[in-house]
């Protein structure tokens, strides 16, 4: 893991821990680990803390703030993060009210049960609501395939969710609980309100207000195969800057389009004013882009992402590509037209079939203009699954280089797995991840 | 790590699942068998036992300090109790830690 990514994750587990030390060393601590009765009830209250924490911060996580995408090498890895929390999180949270009961059981699962089910006590049945709220909508976001738009619409309840348990630690100390939690209990809950709140705000409200979205109007719609378009956006004022291989959020102003935003991986040079962007249709909103006229008000936020040649520490040399994950290769492919690389550059593309590449031309013409670029096309139904012993084939040692990879979950994980077994180091293997949800 | 995401917390939600809806269903049946209970006395109301007024003579000394004996032993909370007195009360007592909480409720 590299360093920076390192101390994102240690300031998050630091951070998400304090309160389990604050009760420790400010609050009942060692004192009350006597018998199972305490032993279990503070489990109950440690993990109600420690999750309540995890899900503040899953909100700060989600704000696309740029010092937190340099930590964890891209707004891609950053959502990997936020969702590795907020799982975290709700599987914490869901053994909070078990350890809580648990020193009724076996002797008195009457009011174990009571203590479950909603009651007069307000304070209670907030975080009963909380609970249920937040199992909910990670249940859609993981194991369900709603449309985007949908999902993104429910997954902003989250903020709701995160009110109703803020609501419940307020509440239960002082109405139901009593429990001597630890000094400064209240400022604590304030602090994970107000950073959870803060960042929820942020990200649905004031960043809009605070920093405009670029405007671009589309310029140009082409298609290039029957469900892929390549869509040209021209600025109407001053245009973004990017680097190569950056992806960017646009929401097209269409009557027929839905109107939340949607990541795209920029296939243009780095800064060109013209952006251009390679749609599949795969998804419901990406299969509907057929609307989009030339005209139509474009708005571009970003860019994101740390998926860029200019970021490595050495010539980039293999670069993997399957299906549309040729995007951002494109873009850096452009780039070396003006950058000559130092060293050979090989471009693997692997599709199923001849029918499925893109851009080949494009390419071919780069290849032909830039001596050190290799452009290898992969069919995948003629020639087998792309593996690093074809890869090694033409690209001879595949320890002293630096690999690039975008595409399906599926190729990355088995190639990453072999270039790791043949001992190159995981700070040379730059990955670029799909899918958000 | 998707997939191990998406197990994680998929076993976590059946477990959740299991022990909530458990304790939940055995604490409604023992409530229920609670109120079953509770009606039976009610039934026998009808019938209402006599005890004989007897003038019952005090028990003589050896037979006093048995009913002493058996009387803590009724529920093992009482005896737990009794354990903890006789404890204290044969060692000088250690001086007890603040009692922090009153666990009324779950919070």
């Amino acid at each position: 893991m590299e360093i920076k990514k390192l101390i994102g994750w240690s300031a998050i587990l630091l951070i998400s821990f304090t309160p389990a030390a604050l009760w420790y060393f400010l609050g009942a601590g060692s004192n009350e680990l006597h018998n199972y009765d305490e032993i279990t009830h503070s489990i109950g209250e440690i993990t109600g803390l420690v999750g309540m924490t995890m899900f503040a911060l899953t909100f700060v996580l989600s704000t696309r703030i740029r010092f937190i995408e340099d930590i964890f090498g891209g707004l891609d890895k950053v959502y990997i993060a936020h969702g590795i929390l907020g799982g975290t999180a709700l599987i914490i949270l869901l053994s909070h009210p078990i350890f809580l009961v648990l020193k009724f059981i076996p002797e008195n699962v009457k009011q174990a049960a009571i203590y479950l089910l909603p009651s007069s006590y307000w304070s209670v049945n907030f975080g009963i609501l909380a609970l249920l709220g937040m199992i909910a909508l990670v249940y859609l976001t993981l194991f369900t395939k709603i449309k985007y738009h949908k999902w993104k619409f429910t997954h902003e309840f989250l903020g709701l969710v995160f009110i109703l348990a803020l609501l419940h630690i307020f509440l239960v100390r002082g109405k139901v609980s009593g429990d001597d939690i630890f000094k400064g209990y209240y400022i604590y809950a304030s602090a994970v309100g107000l950073i959870g709140l803060g960042s929820f705000s942020y990200s649905l409200f004031l960043k809009n207000r605070l920093f405009k979205a670029a405007k671009y109007r589309v310029a140009s719609i082409r298609k290039l195969k029957d469900d892929v378009y390549e869509i040209k956006l021209a600025p109407e004022h001053k245009p973004i800057s990017y680097k190569s291989g950056q992806f960017i959020f646009v929401r097209f102003y269409n009557e027929r389009l839905p109107k939340e935003s949607h990541p795209f991986t920029i296939a243009s040079r780095s800064n060109h004013p013209i952006i251009k962007i390679i749609v599949k249709a795969l998804g419901d909103f990406t299969s509907r882009l057929t609307e989009l006229k030339v005209g139509d008000y474009v708005s571009v936020e970003g860019p994101y992402g740390r998926f860029s040649v200019k970021n490595s520490k050495k010539a980039a040399d293999v670069w993997i590509a399957g299906g549309i994950g040729i995007t951002p290769f494109i873009s850096m492919a452009e780039e070396l037209r003006f950058n000559p690389p130092k060293n050979d550059v090989y471009l693997f593309y692997t599709c199923r079939t001849s029918d499925e590449f893109v851009c080949v031309d494009e390419l071919r013409k780069i290849e032909a203009e830039v001596p050190k670029f290799h452009l290898v096309l992969w069919e995948s139904k003629k020639m087998g699954h792309l593996t690093l012993e074809n890869i090694a084939r033409i690209v001879g040692r595949v320890r002293d280089k630096e690999y690039y990879l975008c595409g399906p979950s599926a190729m990355k994980r088995s190639i990453i797995k072999s270039v790791l077994k043949n001992g190159v180091k995981k700070s040379l293997i730059h990955v670029e991840e799909f899918e958000f949800r | 790590m998707l997939k191990k995401l998406k197990f994680a917390v998929g076993i976590a939600l059946i477990v959740f699942v299991l022990v909530v809806g458990n304790i939940i269903a055995f604490g409604m049946f023992v409530q229920e068998e609670h109120e079953k209970n509770d009606d039976a006395p009610a039934q026998s109301v009808t019938k209402p036992i006599q005890v004989p007024l007897e003038v019952v003579e005090p028990p003589q000394q050896s037979e006093k300090k048995t009913i002493e004996k058996r009387k803590p032993a009724q529920t093992s909370e009482r005896k737990s109790k009794v354990t903890k007195d006789k404890k204290q009360n044969t060692s000088p007592p250690p001086t007890p830690p603040p009692r922090r909480r009153r666990r009324t409720r779950a919070s």
